[in-house]
């Protein structure tokens, strides 16, 4: 009690006027991140960092959870640890984790930056903040983008429907002879809408309970038509075993007409298509296809990626400079100026406010920015974060295309995304490559849709059937941040004038 | 020192003349050989034309053994931080340290154990062997290393490895082929066993030594695990851990979707693999003609006779 | 007796004879001394793996617990921490039917690999000794170590390319009239895939030791065989072969003590789902049920299931040796 007392005291003393006469005394924080290839402590921005900040910070890597694991267990001395969200959970259920509540208290603008939703991931129990969350914003990433040349040339329209979706792909074969479709995934989330996907995990409506969509009947329609398209030829054969650089290789080499395509995928596509005499060679996006009720279901990938953690060896004192430090980088002009450099020499201002980067210093000096963030300003991040997708306009294009189509039939956002339950931990991250692979077996016909009830029976023994219902058992205590991640709208929708439904 | 002199090539052929069959064999052996060699190099040839080549011209698949838009902004990107070169310091300072140490310590430890008459002998070997079989596993040995004060210094990148069962075994089977009579003479002459060592065993395996320097100086150069697990500074990891990350953060840009990621580094993932492969290997095919000679026939024999 | 027989016995009965005559003039005291004088060279190595290879092996016990490494004050206490589950975290494993192929597989590729790929160094070796002109030798020797340096994923994006569904040898093969292959997805070549590229990345690099033996062996013997009219191929066979037959038998046993590694990385890199059936092994079974997992337990009790076959192989494969050849490493 003492202990809070005082550490309240040290707090209101820190005005957030002093934050600088404080960190004149040369304290160094010590930081551990996850392994990167850069020096973190003589990048520009970490050098810009402490210019503007005063706070000293060292950073030191690790390279994985089970190395991390050891020097926590082993009694670690680093004052802010960035962890995954699962380490998270596994570091607060094993008390290794310092409850933050008082330094927040001193430092209030912190909890005001950061998403709502982000703090309430971050609580314990017994009301404790216990880490401060990175929140991604719901954002869009991409769908199946396609040749808008080839499109023209044949009269082809973007598909709605599963059946315009498969006319099309016997139509481009026939006329081009290309891959109409190359990939990886063996879930494609934009033919998988269409027979009624969206998450590995949902709430179904009926029984108000988190299934699997390994229980919904369009998962064995959807492996159905998609080993049928396979067989057919009418995408890669090379799907199970495609990795980036060869889908990469096929679209911009002219070898195949469409396959997932994001915002930093198209550009090098334009370029190489261009220079090797498709002169009108672009992209644009096919967003979810319609589902037999009509419906399309957009997932966006939101949550929370990384949390900060102190540990619980740390004093208060120490956890108290610490937050000031983070108070400091979340404070909106230093959040701009690490994100996106300095307006004039890194960045111009559009009209409508958005930053757009001036090349090749911004990519020279700001490229590793992000790395910086500890928490995100929920107000500045959206739009500093344009900046990124804007260095190109046919990057930009390929954003606001997706964005824009796809913001317009609403967003479903994904009901686990702020799952915090031991057996999260446990199981999903192995249940998920279980079903990627068995389904990659039936697309490719070495497995047929007869095994798919003995499928399911192993996955349940593999930890499905305690997943579920320990998810539903969690959803049921906290129906807020299911539906809150449900609900979740994006940022961007505000920046592009859209509505949602 | 006349058999020494002899070139190993002349050698049978001078002495004897070689049947045109024979001939015939040779000239198949070089062919076939050839191919063979081929078939090695010319992936490499494409690695390092990939690690010259535009992002374009790779991801079109244009590049086949010569660099299609040379560019060097793969190399500047991957030697521009001062990152590259503070690794590079530390792994050749670990590579030098750790074989001279590592050779050392497997000399000492191969040479008594290829005494077929040392007492104990089996016992001792298996001892050895028991450990390339059975590992107390990572959490024992992140201890060991933390309480030995080892974390994040430069011995903890090359002490460990000083000693790989494997090497002293192939060190001691080479030993054993040396005939004992030429030591017992030295030994009558009142050398020790040390010096035993040092002035006839040592000398007469050249190519031995050779060998298992090459596998300690590969291995030391390689490792990226050790500094990845036991070093947290960014300024003291070996080359081949930066390298190691570097690739798998380009790799992943797409592999996690992460948007904030690097997304932007016009360079294309395959380059920058190759180039730090071409990287990697470059010392050691600098190293590698020095050892060379000693991997000529009839080495040792010579040496005795002289 | 063969021409063959003649020259092993001449090779071998100089040697016995020098150890005959040698065994012969010593006392066993000299000999008792001489050995201790020689245990003060072997002291730093024996010290060396006392504190870096057994000190840690009490980590061990880890797999017959179900370790959490927070459960006591620091990782070393919390093993004792632990509670003991026996060999659950080995039953968990082997109740899956996919688990057991695996283990199947493990020692099919990996049986395969000693009878397909280990013999490739040594024929190499020969082949590159027998090469008379000394700047070919050295370039064909240089060639051959390169691909040794190349990673698994550059290995296995490269034969993507020559034997994807498009590439160079379905290309030949369509031309020839042939049925094109996936070879990359068919489980009836995936482990001849494995063979092809193991063989071409490390047989190069397998050469050395073979190379640095063939170097010791008497140039005399080569003499003596010639003066009997023994043919290149004789010599190859006669002298060559017997004078690294030591190594090979070492280098033989040494590659069964690793036989649970079927390769790890190497499949990691090549396989996908639809070759499951043929090519996933212990070590990527293991790698994708531990997904996300901090998961110490299962990955130390495989781990010693892998130690325990590896120890029986190699022990009965220098038995075996020293029956059969009269070689061994101890």
């Amino acid at each position: 009690m003492l202990k809070r007392l005082v550490s309240l005291l040290l707090a209101l003393a820190l005005g957030a006027g002093m934050m600088a006469a404080f960190a004149e005394e040369g304290k160094t924080i010590r930081m551990l991140v996850g392994t990167q290839s850069f020096d973190m402590n003589t990048n520009y921005v970490g050098v810009l960092l402490e210019e503007i900040t005063g706070y000293k910070v060292q950073y030191d890597y690790y390279a994985d959870d089970n190395q991390l694991a050891m020097e926590i267990a082993s009694g670690t001395d680093y004052d802010l640890i960035s962890v995954s969200p699962n380490m998270y959970q596994t570091l607060l259920a094993q008390g290794a984790l310092k409850n933050l509540n008082a330094a927040i208290e001193a430092y209030p603008a912190v909890r005001d930056a950061i998403y709502p939703l982000g703090w309430t991931y971050c609580t314990a129990a017994d009301g404790g903040i216990y880490g401060v969350p990175n929140v991604d914003d719901a954002v869009y990433v991409g769908g199946i983008g396609y040749r808008t040349d080839i499109f023209e040339a044949h009269g082809y329209q973007e598909p709605a429907t599963v059946q315009e979706f498969y006319d099309l792909l016997v139509a481009i074969k026939k006329d081009t002879g290309l891959i109409p479709l190359t990939g990886r995934n063996a879930v494609e989330a934009v033919i998988a809408s269409g027979f009624g996907l969206s998450y590995d995990f949902v709430v179904d409506p009926e029984s108000d309970r988190i299934v699997s969509w390994l229980r919904d009947p369009g998962m064995k329609e959807y492996l159905a038509w998609m080993n049928k398209v396979y067989t057919e030829g009418l995408i890669d054969v090379d799907w199970p075993v495609n990795a980036n650089d060869k889908i990469n290789e096929k679209i911009s080499s002219n070898q195949a007409v469409m396959t997932f395509a994001a915002h930093w995928h198209t550009l090098n596509w334009v370029n190489a298509l261009v220079e090797s005499g498709h002169k009108e060679a672009y992209f644009k996006t096919i967003v979810p296809l319609e589902d037999a009720q009509g419906k399309r279901h957009i997932a966006v990938s939101n949550g929370i990626s990384r949390v900060f953690v102190v540990p619980v060896t740390a004093s208060d004192e120490d956890a108290v400079y610490t937050m000031g430090m983070i108070a400091s980088r979340l404070e909106p002009e230093n959040y701009w100026t690490f994100n996106d450099g300095i307006e004039g020499t890194h960045y111009t201002k559009g009209e409508d406010g958005i930053p757009v980067p001036i090349l090749p210093q911004f990519n020279d000096d700001m490229n590793q920015g992000s790395q910086y963030q500890i928490g995100r300003n929920q107000y500045e991040h959206p739009i500093t974060w344009m900046a990124r997708v804007h260095k190109t306009q046919v990057q930009w294009d390929t954003f606001y295309d997706a964005n824009s189509k796809a913001a317009a039939f609403g967003f479903e956002g994904r009901p686990l995304t702020f799952a915090r339950f031991p057996e999260y931990t446990e199981y999903y991250a192995a249940l998920g490559t279980l079903c990627s692979d068995y389904f990659m077996q039936v697309i490719a016909g070495t497995e047929t849709l007869d095994s798919y009830d003995d499928f399911v029976k192993e996955w349940e023994s593999a930890g499905g059937l305690a997943l579920e219902e320990a998810a539903t058992a969690w959803y049921h205590e906290n129906p807020e941040l299911v539906n809150a991640a449900r609900e979740s709208t994006s940022p961007y929708n505000a920046i592009f004038g859209y509505d949602i439904k | 020192m006349g058999a020494r002199m002899m070139k190993p090539g002349k050698r049978s052929s001078a002495a004897f003349g070689l049947s045109p069959g024979e001939r015939a064999l040779g000239a198949v052996n070089v062919f076939l050989l050839t191919i063979i060699g081929l078939m090695m190099v010319l992936p490499f040839l494409n690695t390092v034309a990939k690690s010259f080549s535009s992002n374009n011209a790779i991801t079109t698949g244009k590049v086949i053994f010569t660099p299609v838009d040379f560019q060097l902004g793969t190399y500047k990107y991957v030697t521009g931080q001062s990152q590259f070169w503070d690794s590079l310091r530390v792994s050749v300072l670990i590579t030098l340290l750790g074989t001279a140490g590592a050779m050392t310590i497997s000399c000492l430890t191969a040479y008594p154990l290829s005494k077929t008459w040392l007492y104990g002998r089996k016992p001792v070997i298996l001892f050895f062997v028991f450990t390339m079989l059975f590992s107390g596993g990572m959490v024992p040995n992140y201890l060991l290393m933390r309480s030995l004060g080892l974390i994040n210094t430069l011995w903890v990148l090359f002490v460990p490895g000083m000693l790989s069962v494997y090497n002293v075994i192939l060190l001691k089977n080479f030993f054993e082929d040396i005939p004992e009579a030429i030591e017992e003479s030295a030994q009558l002459d009142g050398a020790g066993n040390i010096r035993t060592l040092i002035s006839i065993v040592l000398p007469m395996s050249l190519p031995a030594l050779a060998t298992i320097g090459l596998f300690y100086a590969v291995g030391y150069w390689d490792n990226y695990m050790t500094g990845l697990l036991y070093i947290t500074k960014p300024d003291m990891r070996p080359l081949q851990t930066y390298l190691y990350v570097i690739v798998t953060e380009a790799v992943n840009v797409d592999e996690t979707l992460s948007m904030d990621a690097l997304e932007n580094i016009a360079l294309n993932t395959e380059a920058i693999r190759a180039a730090t492969i071409v990287l990697a290997c470059v010392p050691i095919m600098c190293v590698y003609p020095f050892l060379q000679k000693y991997f000529v026939k009839g080495m040792r024999v010579g040496s005795v006779k002289g | 007796m063969t021409q063959r027989q003649l020259q092993g016995r001449a090779e071998l009965s100089r040697k016995t004879l020098d150890s005959i005559r040698e065994s012969g003039r010593r006392s066993q005291r000299a000999r008792l001394r001489r050995s201790y004088s020689m245990y003060a060279l072997l002291l730093p190595g024996i010290l060396f793996v006392l504190l870096f290879s057994y000190t840690p092996m009490y980590g061990l016990v880890i797999g017959f617990k179900k370790y959490n490494i927070f459960a006591g004050a620091n990782p070393f206490d919390a093993i004792s921490h632990s509670p003991w589950v026996g060999l659950d975290n080995w039953t968990a494993l082997w109740r899956q039917s996919k688990f057991r192929q695996a283990v199947t597989n493990t020692f099919v590729i990996s049986a395969l690999k000693v009878m397909f790929c280990f013999p490739v160094g040594i024929i190499l070796a020969v082949m590159i000794n027998e090469v008379r002109n000394n700047v070919m030798r050295r370039g064909l020797q240089t060639v051959m170590y390169l691909p040794h340096f190349l990673s698994w994923v550059v290995v296995g994006a490269l034969f993507m390319n020559i034997m994807g569904t498009t590439g160079l040898v379905n290309q030949a093969i369509i031309a020839l009239g042939g049925e094109p292959q996936k070879f990359f997805m068919d489980n009836r070549w995936f482990r001849f895939l494995l063979l092809l590229t193991s063989s071409w990345k490390e047989s190069g690099w397998n050469t050395i030791v073979y190379l640095a033996a063939m170097a010791g062996i008497d140039p005399q013997l080569y003499e003596a065989a010639r003066i009997d009219r023994a043919n290149r191929l004789q010599l190859i066979w006669h002298v060559t072969l017997p004078g690294i037959a030591s190594t090979i038998v070492m280098m033989l046993i040494l590659r069964l003590g690793g036989i649970m590694d079927a390769g790890f990385s190497q499949i990691l890199v090549m396989y996908n789902p639809t070759v499951y059936k043929s090519g996933d092994i212990i070590g990527t079974f293991v790698y994708r049920e531990g997904l996300g997992k901090l998961n110490w337990s299962q990955g130390t009790m495989v781990g010693f299931f892998n130690s325990l076959i590896n120890m029986v192989l190699i022990l009965g494969g220098n038995m075996l040796s020293r029956r059969l050849t009269q070689r061994s490493i101890w």
